[in-house]
């Protein structure tokens, strides 16, 4: 895997020097990292009243 | 439009409905909007409000988010996006408990209940161990999926930027990684153009940074962060952590306490080969006053030559000592943005609020939508939107995070939207 950095323009807002950020940018040429979920697929239940239903299954995360 | 957002809001600025209440948690909200439907998500529900139907005291029709999770069950976090090149709503979810894939999974056109298309995105693909808090964004050619990695101070990002037209072929795409050195927020993009942008505000200002390739086509992404001054209103997003202790003496918490999500949000437009440009909302302090610094950055495209357009500070209602989930809004004209947040303190309990500002314009009067909710727990996200902002002031009890089971919401969420204009 190639890693390379990518330096931003300097541009003068005015102000004076705009400084740049070094950003870090590894191109992935082997399509192998994510993959397609195999079929078939769930799909959408039936409508629900949130206000008297449950709330399904799920869980509140940290950010 | 001066005075978008006075005493007649809702009469004339808006098509669909304002201040009415989403679907209830459990908590992590966000919503997107076609030109037909509204679609907002919780760890539980996907609600679709159809806009030919406008119901100012609805949600819309709601059914299980089980099937958004694309086999990636239970999961968390969920976003969705609008693709206005596609006709297709854009899901992503991540694993809970953390650590597991992050999945990714599409409609099949413009009914949102519809999946037929889904990727895993594993923790590897972002060279991580534990992926936390996915941020989702779609473009012309892109997709890009940011993610918070919980094992490094301050959150630092990793964006994975996918090849779109690999993903609506249904085949495993061209990728490539964005390493951040630091938190940052991917914009949301209205329209259909290929760049996606994203932030990172520091006292100076902010680092705005664009992504203009296509993994796979153009031999790589041309990326850059360009520090663009003034953009923000002094100070540093991320050391406003407020926990704060309300009128009734219950105490209030934004994000579990870690507030890099909240510090900023972005939305960037497209301008129909005129270029795009960035508005930005930034949570700061100044001179030890809180503010929320609202920015418009134009010169985004083609040279990529950032410069500050307006910039707007927007100070804390009365009796408020801290904003919560700020939100951001955006016209995909340009020119009208809306802020929401939520502000409380000792004298105020969590109350909704609203600023808006015309492009060229001053801004407008800050306005209180709902009664503040007293109650304990925390403030959750608030998503930025095109063509609408969405802000919650719902809480969840003091017995989270393990100090007991996950509590019913209080529902006290407003939305606002915009008209469309195409």
């Amino acid at each position: 895997m190639l890693a390379f950095i990518v330096l931003a323009a300097l541009i003068d807002m005015g102000d004076g020097v705009v400084t740049d950020a070094p950003v870090e940018w590894i191109p992935d040429d082997v399509p192998t990292v994510v993959v397609p979920v195999a079929p078939p697929l769930p799909t959408a239940g039936p409508a629900i009243d949130p206000t008297t239903a449950p709330a399904p299954q799920g869980q509140g995360s940290t950010p | 439009m001066r005075g978008f957002l006075t005493a007649a809001l809702c009469a004339l600025a808006l098509l669909i409905g304002c201040s009415y209440p989403g679907p209830p948690g459990p908590f992590d909200y966000w919503a997107a909007a076609s030109p037909s439907d509204v679609v907002q998500i919780s760890n539980g529900f996907v609600c679709r409000d159809q806009t030919s139907a406008p119901e100012p005291n609805a949600h819309g029709t709601c059914v299980d988010w089980g099937f958004i999770g694309c086999g990636n069950v239970p999961a968390t976090d969920p976003m969705v996006a609008w693709d206005p090149t596609a006709g297709r709503w854009w899901y992503s979810v991540i694993a809970s408990p953390l650590g597991g894939p992050s999945t990714v999974c599409l409609s099949s056109g413009v009914d949102p209940y519809t999946i037929d298309l889904a990727f895993q995105l594993p923790a590897t693909a972002f060279g991580s161990t534990s992926l936390d808090r996915p941020q989702l964004a779609v473009s012309g050619n892109k997709v890009a999926v940011a993610i918070n990695d919980p094992d490094h101070p301050r959150n630092p990002i990793r964006t994975l930027v996918m090849n779109k037209a690999d993903l609506l072929a249904g085949v495993a795409p061209h990728t490539g990684l964005i390493k951040h050195s630091d938190f940052v927020t991917l914009a949301t993009v209205i329209g259909a153009d290929n760049p996606l942008a994203w932030v990172r505000p520091v006292t100076k200002g902010a680092y705005i940074g664009l992504i203009t390739g296509v993994p796979g086509v153009t031999g790589g992404v041309v990326t850059a962060e360009v520090l663009v001054k003034g953009t923000n209103a002094g100070g540093d997003p991320a050391t406003d952590a407020p926990v704060i202790v309300l009128p009734d003496g219950a105490r209030m918490q934004e994000g579990n306490g870690t507030l890099v999500p909240s510090a900023a949000q972005a939305v960037v437009r497209d301008g129909r080969g005129a270029g795009m440009d960035l508005w930005l909302l930034t949570r700061t302090v100044r001179n030890g006053a809180r503010e929320l610094a609202l920015a418009r950055v134009g010169g985004l495209t083609p040279m990529f030559a950032p410069f500050l357009d307006s910039a707007d500070a927007i100070g804390l209602p009365p009796a408020a000592a801290f904003f919560f989930t700020p939100s951001l809004g955006l016209d995909d004209l340009g020119n009208h943005a809306l802020v929401g947040f939520t502000g409380g303190g000792g004298g105020l309990f969590p109350t909704p609020f609203l600023v808006g500002k015309d492009r060229g314009g001053a801004l407008g009067a800050t306005l209180a939508t709902a009664a503040g909710l007293p109650s304990g727990g925390r403030v959750d996200y608030a998503p930025s939107g095109a063509q609408f902002t969405v802000l919650t002031s719902h809480f969840v009890g003091v017995g989270w995070e393990g100090l007991g089971a996950i509590p019913t919401t209080t529902d006290g969420r407003v939305a606002v939207f915009f008209p469309f204009t195409e």
